[in-house]
């Protein structure tokens, strides 16, 4: 073969790599257009100076303040908000985790009748839509006079971040190879030495991903807060509900906005360095 | 170290027999392979003997101590398995301590065997490292090592080598032997390929259906099959069936053939089994045990040039040397000799 035909691919594989970068770019563009156009709209909206407004043509605002950031953490409930907001997401966490560990063992580990059902209901809460739930649900709650309560929160966002953890874990106990643990049993360990060498740092990575996305659903439930919860409690989505409703201040609504979603992210990216740990991420090809 | 004995061993999964009454001795320091094709029951009755599933009737004696209750946990049993099985979030040396820890043997002399462990296996240098970080023949090693540190009574091993490519599987299964002799443990060894446990085993127990079909030396088991299907797993056989007529004569479809003297036959029907390498080209004027036949292939396969013959609608094989001249097509006598003959069920 000649150098000439060697520099040039054939017209299948030339045909091949154009597309492929299409596709590429096209993702690319498609994420930025998702993702960072929004946060970085939120951000300029939450710099404008109210003495020198933004307005077309202009690309940017013509200057930055923080006036929108004291406003906002001046006279509105943000601040009890967070406080709410990031109390709840840890007991919801936990508590999803305390109630999922069984059931994911059992759905990871054991064999029985029914269990691809099971996994499918598991996830019922998520692809029923979230107002559905809230509505029919907050009945039961008053019912039980578990509205307006931080009990009835955390039970609620538990029901509705719950399938995350469940999901998860249950991939992660599903993930250790059955081989894995016959070795360590062969080896000498016995059930309790299993469990504390084998089975809690190998579903580790599992748990710690199941965790950030619990945590981030409840962070950002909006319905069934908003139904049970306000006007006793607050938390960051009804506040930035309060802007977007009756009182639509964009320039608030974005400091808000902000709030939310920067933790949000921040924890996404740990979720997904935990969900690369090599051994499990065979596993979540499947989630 | 304990010899190993299976005592009418059986186990069922649902309506189906994996293991139909196992009878088996392992002396003390013996490497024996259970040979067979998958779903012969081999890795059932493996893993019966480390504790991973109990039998539904029968005993497993390690010495003279009946093991059937006794936790896979309590055995000291060690196992090499087919995927290695090595704790991913452990780095090799804290795979290679983690049975010597739940024995809870001091921190120093769990030093110096870990160790000796490395040195054997050779895998100085990476005690750091984490099984995703080795290739798949350092992850063996890491699995051997982990096996033989903590001294087991009876050592296992679960087609330990079909994850590794053709060149490598027959150095580490040298290194094995070589290993295992040193040791001198008690080694039941698992596996579906031929080479592998005639090369590697003391005796090798054919197994098919979840019964033992034959147990012998190698060379024992490879010149002397009893059924066909041992003369067919083991090795390529021609396996013809016929009925006796006399002692040591057995007519066939193919041709009548004298068969070896050690065995007198009856009458009725027999089948015959011969090796393809133990059919020559006759001589001229040759008369005994000669089989005409059709050439329809030949194969070259370096040390030796396989034939593809028919006769009368059956086809044999037969191996000769490089300097055969025949093609496709050509009609040749190729003989017999009677003492390579076997007579199988």
């Amino acid at each position: 073969m000649t150098d000439m035909a060697l520099a040039i691919p054939p017209p299948h594989i030339r045909r091949r790599i154009g597309l492929k970068g299409f596709l590429v770019g096209l993702s690319v563009a498609l994420l930025l257009v998702w993702t960072a156009v929004p946060l970085f709209m939120a951000v300029m909206w939450s710099l404008v100076n109210p003495d020198d407004p933004w307005s077309p043509p202009a690309v940017l605002p013509p200057s930055f303040s923080l006036a929108q950031w004291e406003y906002v953490f001046t006279f509105s409930e943000i601040g009890k908000a967070i406080v709410t907001s990031f109390v709840l997401a840890p007991v919801v966490t936990i508590l999803s985790f305390i109630l999922s560990l069984p059931t994911a063992y059992a759905i990871g580990r054991l064999s029985f009748r029914g269990k691809e059902a099971l996994r499918l209901l598991i996830l019922l809460p998520i692809v029923l839509p979230a107002m559905v739930i809230a509505m029919f649900l907050s009945r039961t709650f008053y019912a039980f006079g578990l509205a307006q309560t931080f009990l009835g929160l955390v039970l609620g966002h538990t029901l509705l971040s719950m399938p995350y953890m469940l999901r998860i874990l249950a991939t992660a106990f599903e993930a250790i190879p059955q081989d894995v643990i016959d070795a360590a049993r062969n080896l000498g360990a016995g059930r309790l030495e299993l469990v504390r060498h084998i089975l809690v740092p190998m579903v580790l990575p599992g748990l710690m991903a199941g965790s950030v996305f619990t945590f981030i659903t409840s962070l950002e439930e909006f319905n069934l807060t908003f139904v049970i919860g306000t006007p006793t409690f607050q938390t960051i989505p009804t506040v930035l509900f309060d802007y977007l409703g009756y009182h639509f201040v964009r320039t608030n609504a974005a400091v808000v906005s902000i709030v939310l979603m920067v933790p949000s992210i921040a924890l996404l990216l740990i979720a997904e360095r935990y969900l690369k740990t090599e051994y499990l991420s065979s596993a979540f090809g499947k989630l | 170290m304990s010899g190993l004995r299976l005592r009418n061993v059986v186990r069922h999964y649902g309506g189906f027999t994996a293991v139909d009454g196992v009878d088996l001795d392992i002396a003390k320091g013996e490497l024996v392979t259970l040979l067979g094709p998958s779903g012969c029951g081999k890795t059932t009755t493996l893993r019966m003997v480390a504790g991973f599933m109990a039998p539904d009737s029968g005993d497993i004696l390690f010495g003279e101590r009946r093991m059937n209750d006794v936790p896979p946990h309590r055995r000291n049993t060690a196992m090499v398995f087919q995927s290695y099985a090595l704790f991913p979030h452990m780095t090799v040396a804290e795979n290679i301590a983690f049975g010597l820890k739940m024995r809870k043997i001091p921190a120093a002399e769990q030093m110096r065997r870990i160790g000796e462990a490395i040195d054997t296996v050779s895998l100085r240098g990476l005690e750091a490292r984490r099984p995703g970080q080795l290739s798949g023949g350092q992850q063996q090693r890491v699995a051997l090592a982990r096996a033989i540190v903590t001294q087991p009574d009876i050592l296992l091993f679960d087609e330990p080598l079909s994850n590794l490519d053709a060149k490598l599987r027959e150095k580490v299964r040298l290194e094995i032997r070589e290993l295992q002799k040193r040791l001198g443990v008690t080694t039941l060894y698992v596996t579906h390929d031929q080479v592998e446990a005639l090369a590697i085993s003391d005796r090798v127990v054919v197994m098919n259906k979840g019964r033992i079909e034959q147990v012998g030396a190698p060379e024992a088991l490879y010149r002397q099959p009893l059924t066909s299907f041992v003369a067919d797993f083991l090795g390529a056989a021609n396996i013809v069936s016929g009925t006796a007529a006399g002692d040591h004569l057995v007519t066939t479809p193919i041709g009548r053939f004298s068969v070896g003297p050690e065995r007198k036959l009856g009458s009725g029907p027999v089948k015959i089994s011969w090796r393809p390498e133990d059919m020559r080209v006759a001589a001229p004027g040759a008369e005994a045990n000669i089989v005409g036949a059709r050439v329809r292939g030949v194969v070259f396969c370096g040390s030796f040039t396989e034939l593809v013959l028919d006769v009368a609608g059956q086809q044999l094989r037969a191996q000769v040397d490089t300097g055969f001249r025949g093609r496709e097509g050509d009609l040749l006598d190729f003989a017999v000799p009677s003492d390579r003959i076997r007579v199988v069920a």
